[in-house]
């Protein structure tokens, strides 16, 4: 996975915002695949994800000049992201959930029992995740398929560290209950 | 349970942990079943974390970065088309000219009545030439004499007019007043005097609805004089009381203003998809109107026009432009609220 390291996402938001628009495709090439990862978990849909993240990086693009440069950049482009994500999700509240598109999940070619296993459990924490509290959601998705840190985390959710964790341990938690409850799914 | 909190921590950091934290881990995990589970739940979201950053390989990054830029160039700069009346100043406009277009009319009237109006030998058949003269400028805008002494009467009319007023008067015979001499200053203090004596046929015409139409306009612009000038001064006190607004005031009356500097985007917010139209795979194209402000922002908006109307494209755009800001548009230093029109495009790309 690429992941940005600051002094050089500082130096590049610099370069933006002098006009260099090479600069600005740096920070899309390094942040890209972290911010569809949460956008894709989030929204559950590899289309609507796609779009999240290209209208997250225009946002952050016309934004720039707000960013505090003494800030951590992959944080601040997350939180962008993942407002652009709240957004999505409540206007789909709104609209009809009936053109929702369920996540594709790969078929299972492995005809061993442990495979199957395994991919069951895999489905299972995937449904599980999407049952979860918003609050608990974003910090799992954040913490698990964003790989952000606490400190990140809390920077993008503007809560404190202490909260990051305790939230990460509820939905942990929540998450190991749900999954094995026999009936699920 | 604070053992469990410490593990938990460890839990999400696994494998980069150092060897002394592995220990602790596993001796935790053989005694502690629900951390065992929360291990176990941990490393299936990492395995479904895996699988999805599998997924996302498969996106083209290439265009998924050139659809980003080509999203930036969009709204950095949106397609202009030179200024147009707002709407709400037009109208203003419309009846100042209306006004005027009245009074020129007066004018010519009133020069055909000097004599008559001036005249002591006025007679009961000057009265009721007047009357006939009032029903044909209420009918048709044409005042016309009877057809029985016309001849004389005119002539007569015509020779007052000049030894009074050193007014250019239609001489020529044919019926029609259509023909406006152009308004001076002497002129539009005579029709007031000639408003005040009591001419009150006229005074009803001036508030007749149909005054105000397209003709009466474009003939007052052809006529622009200092009268007109004055009245739209009058009409438009935001952009003449200023001090130093008098270049731009004296442009502003003949209705023509280069615009120096068009209205430069600073925030194009981009406009939602609407959820029904991309599940769909529909596109759609709002050309949109909208008045940037003087201070830079849009508040007026419409929708000229939308190739796939009931979709919520006309919508989501208006929404989007009402949001955006502009460096406003500019003449002589002087900001100007301006009309641009631009196109939204909706494209789904499953289509």
């Amino acid at each position: 996975m690429l992941v940005g390291n600051d002094s050089g996402d500082i130096e590049h938001v610099r370069q933006a915002l002098a006009g260099d628009d090479k600069a600005f495709e740096q920070l899309l090439l390094c942040h890209r695949q972290r911010i569809l990862g949460i956008c894709l978990r989030l929204l559950g849909d590899r289309i609507e994800a796609e779009e999240a993240a290209q209208e997250s990086f225009v946002k952050i693009y016309f934004h720039l000049k707000d960013f505090d440069q003494a800030r951590d950049f992959a944080a601040w482009a997350a939180s962008v992201a993942m407002n652009e994500c709240r957004d999505r999700l409540r206007r789909r509240v709104r609209h009809s959930k009936v053109f929702r598109e369920v996540t594709e999940f790969d078929s299972i070619r492995e005809s061993d029992t442990d495979a199957i296993e395994s991919q069951e459990r895999l489905i299972k924490v995937e449904k599980a995740i999407e049952t979860l509290p918003s609050k608990l959601k974003e910090v799992l998705v954040l913490k698990a398929y964003g790989n952000y840190g606490y400190d990140e985390i809390a920077q993008i959710l503007k809560v404190k560290i202490g909260t990051v964790m305790s939230r990460l341990f509820r939905a942990r938690q929540k998450l190991t209950d749900i999954i094995n409850k026999d009936d699920f799914i | 349970m604070n053992e469990c909190r410490k593990i938990d921590k460890l839990l999400w950091l696994y494998p980069d942990i150092s060897s002394s934290e592995l220990n602790d881990l596993e001796r935790h995990l053989n005694d502690c079943p629900d951390c065992h589970q929360a291990f176990e739940t941990i490393k299936t979201l990492a395995e479904s974390s895996l699988k999805d950053q599998k997924a996302l390989a498969g996106i083209d990054t290439a265009a998924f970065d050139a659809r980003v830029m080509r999203k930036i160039r969009e709204q950095k700069a949106p397609i202009f088309v030179p200024q147009k009346p707002p709407e709400k100043y037009a109208l203003r406009m419309a009846l100042s000219f209306a006004l005027a277009a009245t009074i020129v009319i007066f004018l010519v009237k009133s020069v055909s009545d000097l004599g008559d109006l001036r005249s002591p030998s006025s007679t009961a058949q000057n009265g009721e030439q007047d009357k006939y003269r009032v029903l044909n400028l209420e009918l048709g805008r044409q005042a016309t004499l009877p057809p029985q002494a016309a001849g004389e009467m005119r002539a007569e009319a015509t020779k007052k007019v000049e030894k009074a007023k050193d007014v250019p008067a239609t001489k020529s015979d044919s019926k029609s007043l259509a023909t406006v001499p152009p308004v001076t200053a002497a002129d539009s203090s005579f029709t007031l005097s000639m408003m005040k004596s009591g001419a009150s046929g006229f005074v009803a015409n001036i508030a007749a609805p149909e005054s105000v139409s397209i003709g009466d306009i474009v003939l007052a612009e052809n006529n622009t004089s200092a009268d007109i000038q004055q009245q739209y001064r009058a009409s438009r006190p935001d952009y003449f009381a200023a001090p130093g607004s008098l270049q731009v005031a004296e442009a502003q009356s003949s209705n023509v203003v280069t615009i120096e500097k068009m209205p430069i985007a600073v925030k194009m917010v981009n406009p939602e998809y609407p959820v029904w139209a991309r599940k769909q795979a529909l596109s759609g194209t709002v050309l949109i109107l909208a008045r940037v402000e003087i201070d830079g922002s849009i508040k007026d908006v419409q929708v000229v026009s939308c190739d796939a109307p009931g979709l919520g494209f006309e919508e989501a755009a208006l929404k989007a432009a009402k949001e955006s800001v502009f460096i406003p548009a500019s003449a002589n230093g002087l900001n100007l609220p301006v009309w641009i029109e631009y196109p939204v495009k909706f494209i789904c790309k499953s289509q």
